[in-house]
């Protein structure tokens, strides 16, 4: 019986290729949207979570600045807060999007205390000299600007400014965090282009131990109240915050592809059985009961919409290159989408639920078709 | 014993707000081994009467018994269950599965019963080379003409050893000579195979051929006549 079924699914998309292929296109899809969106999402937060852990423990920097790019402080105060007892090392920055060799990119600006903190390996080139005007580029800021090198940069305030010249004297490996979006130029000549001398965003700070970070908030609370301290895990619960409101608009996105897939296999569907309600009646004349029809149109559907979730799981996978290099050259984040096997799996069972929901009315109607009208159908 | 039993069958057609009477109380019964024919004028009720007898609809009023069972007690899967046992069917336009091969579509009902595949194509084979056409198995039936159509319905009709052989105009798509042959083989199957066959028919011609003929008119018996054998 189940090989009947089988056979006569498979027969009737034969004879009405062109219809199949669209419904099973349609579904495809729907569910390749359902999947890239939610590689992405799995995609940007296993990023963030990466891009985080290879941050230092700590930020201080002026308030509501969680990252830095507005309010500055005296350098003064890089010089104060490196003396607390609980802090190992310290290092200023100063950052700002500007223009290098007239396209805008996110400059940071440290100084040699950073090596203290963070050692970034290198894929291309040497160390760089911070007092020398030199530069080092993340490995996704290199791509995007097409940067070699040995190249000298220009940067400057915005397309069009006199600025300074630097030689690109490194690019750094592909670390999957937000280093690889960014170059590096010496604190010196940063606060220089931005016409901020003696002034940073923030000090990146490393503790003597994680158990010190309440008595170094506390610090900063009692002695410099107009800072904050921003640490990895409150900066994630932000993103955290901000990513299930991506996740919400994905999931409206991906809800509405998914309807038009349901819709294209129902009105497919309920054609199936309009043109078919004589051969319903003359199977029922012959035997059929109610379920074994139900059964052979709903396994049609099941099958349209399976072969429509593979195809489409296959088609996101086959696409999400191209939406990585996209989004990696927006975002100036190396970004990888992520497909998990339970992902994958997932989609598929998606598809099938999606076959029983859109085929399951209208093959109860094939299942409850009255023989003797039927057989009268022309 | 009885293949069919009808006892005071009404049935009344509802269009709209207004009753049409179909079959106005008919009571009749077929032993197994007859041949009858049910004539009448179009309009009269005959094809009502054999989707009764086919348990393809219900009465209105009355009871149909088929081998001594009361249909109207069977539920949907008894019902489609007793009709793929009990009851074989041909139809006027033939009625074959338009993908399916001479073969498959003769072991269609008996896929039905989940018999094995083994099986099912070695009846299939038998009743192909009953009516003549076993070297036709793998046509199509947009490769076969009328009359083999027919035959193929028929042969698919008897793949369950059905108790009743229901035909609702069998030859009324055919030219004169092929449906002369149809009903021949119909005889046949009586005369050797003992099988039980109502046909329902307006041709005076083809219920001639059978030797039990029921006059119906507007929804009743007229005469129901047996020639002497």
């Amino acid at each position: 019986m189940l090989k009947l079924i089988f056979k006569m699914a498979f027969r009737d998309f034969i004879m009405r290729k062109a219809r199949t292929i669209l419904t099973i296109l349609g579904v495809a899809i729907g569910i390749a949207t359902v999947v890239s969106l939610v590689s992405i999402s799995t995609g940007t937060k296993a990023q963030m979570e990466k891009s985080l852990a290879g941050l230092a423990d700590f930020m201080v920097s002026p308030s509501s600045n969680a990252f830095g790019t507005g309010s500055k402080m005296d350098y003064t105060y890089y010089l104060y807060i490196r003396g607390f007892p609980e802090v190992e090392a310290a290092a200023p920055y100063l950052e700002g999007i500007l223009a290098v060799n007239n396209k805008l990119s996110l400059i940071i600006g440290l100084d040699p205390s950073i090596d203290a903190i963070h050692s970034s390996p290198i894929k291309e080139g040497r160390s760089i000299n911070w007092s020398a005007k030199e530069a080092v580029a993340g490995y996704a800021a290199a791509q995007s600007l097409n940067l070699k090198v040995n190249m000298i940069l220009h940067i400057s305030k915005g397309p069009g400014y006199k600025g300074e010249d630097f030689k690109l004297v490194s690019i750094l490996e592909r670390t999957g965090g937000f280093i690889d979006g960014e170059i590096y130029i010496p604190l010196q000549y940063m606060q220089r282009i931005m016409k901020a001398e003696g002034k940073i965003n923030g000090v990146i700070i490393k503790l003597k131990s994680p158990n010190l970070a309440n008595s170094f908030k506390q610090r900063i609370k009692k002695n410099l109240p107009d800072l904050e301290v921003f640490s990895p895990g409150t900066i994630m619960e932000n993103i955290g915050e901000v990513l299930s409101l991506l996740d919400s608009v994905l999931l409206a996105i991906s809800g509405v592809s998914l309807l038009v897939g349901v819709t294209s296999v129902l009105s497919t569907m309920i054609t199936n059985v309009i043109e078919k309600t004589r051969e319903i009646g003359v199977m029922k004349a012959i035997g059929a009961s109610r379920r074994q029809i139900l059964t052979i149109f709903l396994f049609q559907s099941v099958i349209v919409c399976l072969i429509g979730g593979i195809l489409g799981v296959f088609f996101s996978i086959g696409v999400s290159p191209f939406l990585e290099q996209q989004i990696s050259l927006a975002s100036g984040i190396s970004f990888q989408a992520v497909y998990s096997p339970e992902l994958v799996l997932g989609a598929i069972a998606l598809s099938c639920l999606l076959g029983v929901a859109s085929g399951f009315i209208p093959s109860w109607k094939a299942a409850n078709i009255q023989p003797v009208e039927a057989l009268k159908y022309e | 014993m009885d293949a069919v039993t009808l006892k005071d069958v009404v049935k009344i057609y509802k269009m709209g707000k207004v009753e049409v009477p179909a079959l106005k109380g008919v009571s009749f019964s077929v032993e197994k081994g007859e041949m009858v024919s049910i004539i009448g004028p179009s309009g009269s009720g005959k094809s009502t009467l054999l989707y009764m007898m086919g348990t393809l609809d219900k009465p209105t009023k009355g009871e149909v018994y088929i081998d001594e069972v009361e249909v109207s007690k069977l539920k949907g899967n008894e019902l489609a269950e007793l009709r793929a046992k009990k009851i074989g069917f041909v139809f006027q336009f033939f009625n074959l599965i338009p993908r399916m091969n001479a073969l498959k579509n003769i072991a269609l009902p008996m896929t039905f019963l989940g018999i094995s595949k083994k099986e099912r194509e070695e009846r299939a084979l038998e009743l192909l080379e009953m009516v003549g056409l076993k070297d036709r198995w793998n046509h199509r039936p947009s490769e076969l003409s009328g009359g083999e159509q027919q035959r193929v319905a028929i042969a698919r009709a008897l793949a369950n050893n059905p108790s009743i052989i229901l035909a609702d105009e069998p030859t009324g798509n055919l030219d004169t000579k092929t449906g002369k042959e149809i009903i021949e083989l119909l005889v046949a199957l009586n005369k050797e195979k003992n099988q039980t066959i109502v046909i329902v028919t307006h041709e005076p011609g083809i219920a001639e051929k059978c030797r039990r003929i029921i006059h119906l008119k507007d929804g009743l018996i007229q005469k129901d006549e047996v020639k002497p054998s």
